[in-house]
């Protein structure tokens, strides 16, 4: 997969690039909102990893543009429950929360649905909402 | 804090109600025996004239001045103002009439009272304000009545004010502490409020660092395989990671504002939510939740409540696990099972803090989760019970 990873962390990041690099992915990092929205446009990403607390950055917007360039998005945040503002178009695919293990996030990762199946997911979540 | 402040007021005001009541109740006791020793004296001295004030044909006594004042019993209006009447009866029970000076009543049925009174003990009172007794002399029974009516009025107006002014101390004594115990709680909700933020921003300050730690670990047994070195890291950051985990929970709720929320919605959302990572672990998961289950509770403490429930579904069942809510008789009852391979058992211990069973192993977590469960129940006037029978744990809730 072609996957972002957005976080303020430099270390984070580092770490996880190689991780990720070395389970088999194309990495690319940003520390910021805006590096993320500058990156989104004319790039195709499968996945982005993204901090609640990017800097520079309004969260809802982001996984809505991630959600229109079809990309799937999970949220790294203190607590593994959806935040409540967060719904409908602007809801990332799923939530981690911190400290994770390396495995529990390539768990998640594998057992994200599929794109199309990611998009049917969206409209449940917006039924839902 | 909040709870705490109103727990203080509640016994302070207690304490200050049962002081008032054995003070009051012991002031007016005494107040009243006084008033039947006085109302005794003056029946011996009718007595000891066989009825009347002095024996036949003798001068009536006179009390003795004192510096006080000549009161009661040993006033020397005593005899001039004590109304009565007095009865003799023979073996026979012929009624004589020894003394009359009563209004309230006429002879005919003064010696019908006097004879009604030949039944009961030696003195006491009778139709609440007359005093009587029964005494024997020259071969009869002789029954003396007395009217106390004016000497207990007093004794009644301190009974009523007794009461009415000890109400007025409590209700005041509570207004008073509930003003001034906002002022002496104040620094201790501040202090309780900033160690709650304190552990809140620890909390947080640690889980990113111990995110890249657990990676840096991996990446160091990717590139030159596991060591006892690399192990054991893994093994001291996981024990913190748990730590952390359950540090934010430390800073529980005690004040708990409640809302009307509906708990089988919230059950089914949240564990949605929580779909994938049982899917990533393998287990199925079953959610049953009618709706609407309405609850009086605080939702940000019944979301914790159900997350901790399903955290435990997710780290210790084997295969598979359920959650379910029911609403009955205006009680709601959350069930949270999953198969086990521990032995039956009571598992009641597992609410308290720091306690694992067997099967915990090396997940992460130092035993505060299921804790932080039953505070949650407390505050929500709940109870809780778990057992483990049948290859299967259950936890429930009564709320």
């Amino acid at each position: 997969m072609r996957i972002l990873i957005a976080a303020p962390d430099r270390d984070l990041l580092t770490a996880y690039d190689k991780l990720l690099t070395g389970s088999g992915h194309a990495v690319v990092t940003a520390f910021d909102g805006t590096q993320v929205m500058r990156l989104l446009a004319g790039r195709g990403f499968d996945l982005a990893i993204l901090d609640r607390c990017l800097p520079r950055a309004d969260v809802g917007a982001v996984t809505a543009a991630l959600r229109r360039e079809s990309t799937r998005s999970v949220l790294l945040q203190d607590h593994p429950v959806r935040p409540v503002e967060l719904r409908g178009e602007t809801a990332p695919d799923a939530c981690l929360a911190y400290p994770f293990l390396p495995g529990e996030l390539l768990a998640l990762l594998e057992s994200l649905p599929p794109l199309r199946e990611a998009e049917k997911g969206y409209e449940a979540v917006n039924d839902h909402a | 804090m909040h709870k705490v402040r109103k727990q203080f007021i509640l016994y302070a005001v207690a304490a200050v109600a049962v002081l008032l009541a054995v003070l009051l109740t012991v002031i007016n006791g005494v107040n009243f025996t006084m008033a039947s020793e006085d109302a005794d004296r003056v029946t011996s001295l009718l007595a000891e004239g066989q009825g009347s004030f002095g024996r036949p044909g003798s001068t009536p006594p006179v009390g003795e001045f004192r510096r006080i004042g000549p009161m009661g019993p040993d006033s020397p209006e005593l005899t001039a103002s004590i109304r009565y009447f007095t009865y003799a009866f023979d073996e026979n029970g012929r009624a004589e009439r020894v003394a009359f000076a009563l209004s309230a009543v006429d002879e005919t049925e003064a010696e019908s009272w006097a004879r009604q009174l030949l039944t009961k003990q030696d003195t006491g009172w009778t139709r609440t304000t007359y005093r009587y007794r029964i005494y024997e002399a020259d071969g009869r029974t002789f029954v003396t009545v007395i009217d106390q009516g004016r000497e207990l009025l007093p004794s009644y107006r301190i009974l009523i004010i007794s009461v009415v002014g000890g109400l007025l101390a409590v209700l005041i004594s509570y207004l008073v502490l509930r003003v001034t115990s906002e002022k002496l709680f104040h620094p201790l909700e501040e202090a309780d409020r900033r160690q709650k933020r304190f552990i809140a921003d620890a909390e947080k300050a640690f889980q990113v660092p111990l995110t890249v730690i657990h990676a840096d670990v991996e990446l160091l047994e990717r590139a030159g395989g596991a060591s006892e070195e690399t192990r054991s890291i893994d093994r001291q950051v996981r024990q913190m990671t748990g730590l952390v985990k359950d540090l934010g929970a430390l800073a529980i709720f005690e004040e708990v504002r409640t809302e009307t929320l509906d708990l089988g919605a919230l059950v089914r959302d949240t564990a949605a939510q929580y779909e994938e990572r049982f899917r990533a672990r393998g287990l199925v998961l079953r959610v049953d939740a009618e709706t609407p289950v309405p609850l009086q509770g605080n939702r940000e403490a019944m979301e914790q409540l159900v997350r901790e429930l399903l955290d435990n579904a997710l780290q210790f069942s084997l295969t598979k696990a359920a959650i379910s809510v029911t609403e009955s008789s205006g009680r709601v009852t959350l069930r949270q099972t999953g198969d086990t391979d521990l032995p039956e058992q009571n598992a009641e211990r597992i609410f308290d803090r720091f306690i694992r069973l067997e099967n915990a192993g090396d997940t992460s977590g130092v035993g505060l989760g299921l804790w932080r469960v039953k505070e949650i129940v407390r505050a929500h006037n709940g109870r809780q019970s778990a057992r483990i029978r049948g290859g299967e744990f259950l936890l429930e809730i009564d709320l």
